[in-house]
């Protein structure tokens, strides 16, 4: 992390890129999602070392650009088009027939559906750009060294997965600079040959890093009895199914919020419990505590307040903002 | 410290086992050297001590194994930290943190250590390795000998007794290799730690270990003890480094273990000492000219102001350690690199004005991973691919492929080739094309004795079908054997040019071997020719 990074912990980091994604998912109001991208470039710029700052910025807006264009192609292509609308292209329809099926490919696209879809690959956008925000200023390896034990096969996990994305980029570039040598450009039947050495290279390295961090401790745990460790392990289970019943009843249906907003509670509850079991008995220390700031508890109080916002709007009692729907 | 007792080892859905039944022991402040062909299970053996074998790959050990009076094997890596430390081939994909102190701090934070041992024991550590001017610089700041450092110094500084290292130098150039080795020593001899360390080039350390364990390809060990049964051992390699080679074709008993060893053998040998033989300048077409050769990344040169003409069908070696400028040089004369000077082909022409596929036609390079160069899923596609491309008769590049390594079955898929084979598969792939001009990146890397044995032997055969070849490598005694012509790097800069016979005697701890003890004679093979 560079020195300007520091003005806020590791954690906050990522709890604030995490709360913009989750902003970003939550709402399709486009002036929302460009002010997530926009606050988040300027975060980049701001507080990323100098090594990285160019290169994020240059390969997070190249996929930003490319979702929203492939968002509005695939759109154009998979075309409904509901008479009546304002009618913007006219395309010509290709249709398709199997047997009694029928598909209709392209015709005329309304102004409607390259709005929607504008929305939806902007909002696709913005969510990266929040967790890119997070990824560049703040080293994701270091939130992993303190993940809590509890978590640990999913912390072995994520060391694996979170590496994975800056590693294919390193690999790219190498695999692709000798391609160049043997001088084949871009014929498809050597797609499949760029691929497997990327991968074999990126998931190799990743796994690498896996087995440094467990030959050096991680993972390692105080002396817990059978029991405990089961119930910590119960806990948090159940935990993880409550979450999901909770967000598919808010999602999905019209039963009541309140239920769900419940169930959440119950959720955090357990797993506040295991982590607690876990937490009496961890055996990790740290060289140097990073203090959480009133700067740390302003971001987050903003952050998290602003998702609050966001999500009791599906509470019709608490429709404040009805402009936020 | 270390005992294993009849530890086999099955990767998954193989009935033949890696190794079987191995019986070793380890002593407390042993340095102890594992070597033997590739795919002889050294790095399976090194990583069941930790745990990491069977519990980050697939398939089944079997056995025990005691460090320190307890049995570890069935316990897993994060619970043997405190004891032992491992060190991987590539320790920057292995860091964790940003900066030096942090990667320090890590394994202890694990372990629980207070803040206050902590900061003792990173200082203590630190002093050890030689890193203390390093703690607040980010890792990735760091060189390659530094962040080999920073990792063992991780690996230890939590009080583990044991240190288990999978070819610590392989990307070290010699300077920063041997500072690593002789700290290893002081490790061992001075704080008591076992040093076990898996290594392809031996020539430098085997002064230093205090055993040998011998893995051949048939799964089996050979321990032998610098006291006793040295010598048995190194009469079992096949292929060793020039100055044991020296000791057996002149009858050496026993085997010299270090360079003064072998020198004063040498002068009780009473050989003539005949003046070096200086080998006739080789003038013939000029293949290549480069003159004022100039790199720049962001300001800083990477290379200046260098010229060399290469004959055709010679092989001129690009010398330095890492960082030298040799890899630029390279890809500059390749013209894939924006550069200031002159490079001129035979025909006159600038590699870099011409497109990509009729660049191929004059000059091909292979990369440090040759096997990025391999994309389809056998090596029979491989070979019609390339043909199909360079519009070539069929079997145009199997014939160039046979030539290198011999028959072979095509329907294997490249990436399960050995190294040197895959090597050997981009090299014919690259020159299909009708490539007169050959370019490698240290194409000695991660090969072993054997591997560039036969490379030495390929690239001769090229030299003689006429091809001109320009390597870069740190590796002198690859060099010694191969180049006609040498051009020495430092910082951008040739410091010395000229013939190899010329220049390998001015290295001084860099010449080879058998220069160092004869002072008459570059290879095994001149001192043999002169008897």
């Amino acid at each position: 992390m560079s020195n300007r990074a520091g003005v806020l912990t590791t954690a906050t980091w990522w709890w604030l890129g995490l709360a913009l994604a989750l902003l970003a998912s939550l709402n399709s109001f486009a002036p929302i999602q460009i002010a997530i991208c926009s606050l988040s470039i300027i975060l980049i710029a701001a507080y990323a070392s100098p090594a990285k700052r160019n290169a994020a910025l240059r390969n997070y807006g190249l996929l930003a650009v490319s979702i929203v264009v492939i968002r509005l192609i695939f759109r154009v292509i998979f075309n409904t088009y509901i008479p009546g609308q304002n009618n913007l292209i006219n395309l010509p329809e290709v249709s398709l027939h199997f047997g009694e099926l029928h598909f209709a490919f392209m015709g005329p696209v309304s102004d409607t559906t390259i709005l929607d879809a504008f929305n939806d690959g902007l909002r696709l956008s913005a969510i990266i750009f929040g967790v890119a925000m997070a990824n560049t200023i703040a080293n994701p390896r270091k939130l992993l060294r303190s993940t809590p034990s509890a978590l640990y096969e999913v912390a072995t996990a994520a060391a694996v997965a979170v590496n994975l994305a800056p590693q294919m980029l390193v690999s790219i570039q190498r695999v692709r600079r000798a391609r160049l040598l043997r001088g084949q450009g871009n014929r498809l039947r050597h797609l499949s040959g760029l691929v497997i050495p990327v991968l074999e290279d990126t998931i190799a390295r990743s796994l690498d890093l896996a087995a440094s961090m467990d030959s050096r401790g991680f993972g390692r745990r105080g002396i817990l009895s059978r029991r405990m460790v089961a119930v910590a392990r119960m806990a948090t289970l159940l935990g993880t199914v409550l979450l999901g019943l909770a967000s598919y009843l808010l999602l999905a249906t019209n039963s009541n919020p309140a239920i769900s907003f419940g169930l959440v509670a119950i959720a955090l509850l357990l797993f506040a419990s295991s982590l607690r079991i876990w937490g009496t008995h961890s055996v990790r220390t740290k060289l140097v505590l990073e203090r959480r700031g009133i700067a740390d508890y302003l971001v987050l109080a903003l952050a998290f307040g602003a998702l609050a916002i966001v999500a009791s709007q599906s509470i019709p009692a608490l429709q404040l903002f009805s402009w936020l729907r | 410290m270390i005992s294993i007792h009849q530890l086999s080892f099955n990767f998954a859905g193989s009935s033949q086992p890696l190794f079987s039944e191995l019986d070793l022991d380890f002593a407390s402040g042993e340095f102890a050297l594992i070597c033997g062909p590739t795919g002889g299970g050294k790095s399976t053996l090194l990583k069941s001590l930790n745990g990491l074998v069977p519990f980050h790959s697939s398939g089944t050990l079997r056995g025990s194994i005691q460090i320190d009076g307890q049995t570890t094997s069935g316990k897993l890596p994060h619970d043997l930290a405190h004891l032992v430390g491992y060190v991987n081939q590539q320790p920057e994909g292995a860091f964790v943190s940003d900066l030096v102190i942090e990667e320090l701090a890590f394994g202890m934070e694990q372990l629980g250590f207070a803040t206050d041992v902590m900061h003792q024991r990173i200082d203590r550590i630190a002093e050890r390795m030689k890193i203390s001017h390093l703690l607040q610089r980010p890792l990735d700041s760091l060189s390659g000998g530094q962040q080999q450092r920073v990792a063992i110094a991780a690996a230890l500084v939590a009080g583990q007794k044991v240190l288990l290292l999978d070819e610590p130098t392989s990307a070290l150039d010699v300077a920063a290799a041997g500072k690593l080795l002789h700290m290893l020593r002081e490790l061992a001899t001075i704080d008591g730690v076992t040093v076990i360390m898996i290594e392809h080039r031996i020539e430098r350390v085997l002064e230093l270990v205090d055993s040998i364990t011998y893995l051949d390809s048939t799964g089996r060990a050979t321990k032998a003890l610098r006291t006793e049964g040295f010598d048995e051992i190194l009469h079992q390699m096949p292929l060793v480094p020039p100055m044991i080679e020296l000791g057996k074709q002149l009858n050496w008993n026993p085997l010299p273990l270090s360079i003064a060893e072998a020198k004063s053998l040498w002068e009780q040998s009473g050989l003539p000492l005949a003046t070096p033989s200086q080998h006739t300048h080789i003038e013939g077409q000029v293949a290549l000219f480069v003159r004022d050769l100039e790199v720049k990344y962001d300001g800083t040169p990477a290379v200046s102001n260098l010229s060399q003409s290469l004959a055709k069908g010679t092989i001129t070696a690009l010398f330095g350690e890492n960082g030298s400028g040799k890899s630029s040089t390279l890809w500059a004369i390749l013209g894939e690199t924006v550069h200031t000077g002159t490079v001129t082909l035979a025909d006159g022409q600038d590699p870099a004005d011409l497109k990509a596929t009729e660049r191929l036609h004059h000059l091909a390079l292979v990369p440090q991973s040759a096997s990025d160069l391999l994309l389809l899923s056998s090596i029979a596609q491989e070979l019609e691919d390339s043909d199909d491309f360079a519009n070539a008769p069929t079997g145009t590049t199997e014939a160039l492929f046979i030539d290198l390594v011999g028959a072979i079955d095509l329907k294997r898929h490249p990436r399960d080739l050995s190294a040197g084979q895959q090597l050997a598969l981009a090299l014919a792939i690259q020159l299909a094309k009708g490539a007169q001009i050959l370019l490698l990146d240290e194409p000695t890397r991660g090969l072993d004795y054997q591997a560039k044995h036969a490379l030495a032997l390929q690239l001769q055969q090229l030299r003689a079908n006429g091809i001109t070849i320009l390597l870069a490598s740190h590796d002198v005694e690859f060099v010694a054997g191969l180049a006609d012509h040498m051009l020495v790097l430092e910082g951008g800069r040739a410091i010395a040019q000229g013939s190899a016979a010329q220049i390998l005697p001015t290295l001084g701890e860099y010449a080879p071997q058998v220069w160092q003890i004869t002072q008459c004679a570059l290879t095994v093979q001149e001192v043999a020719d002169a008897i």
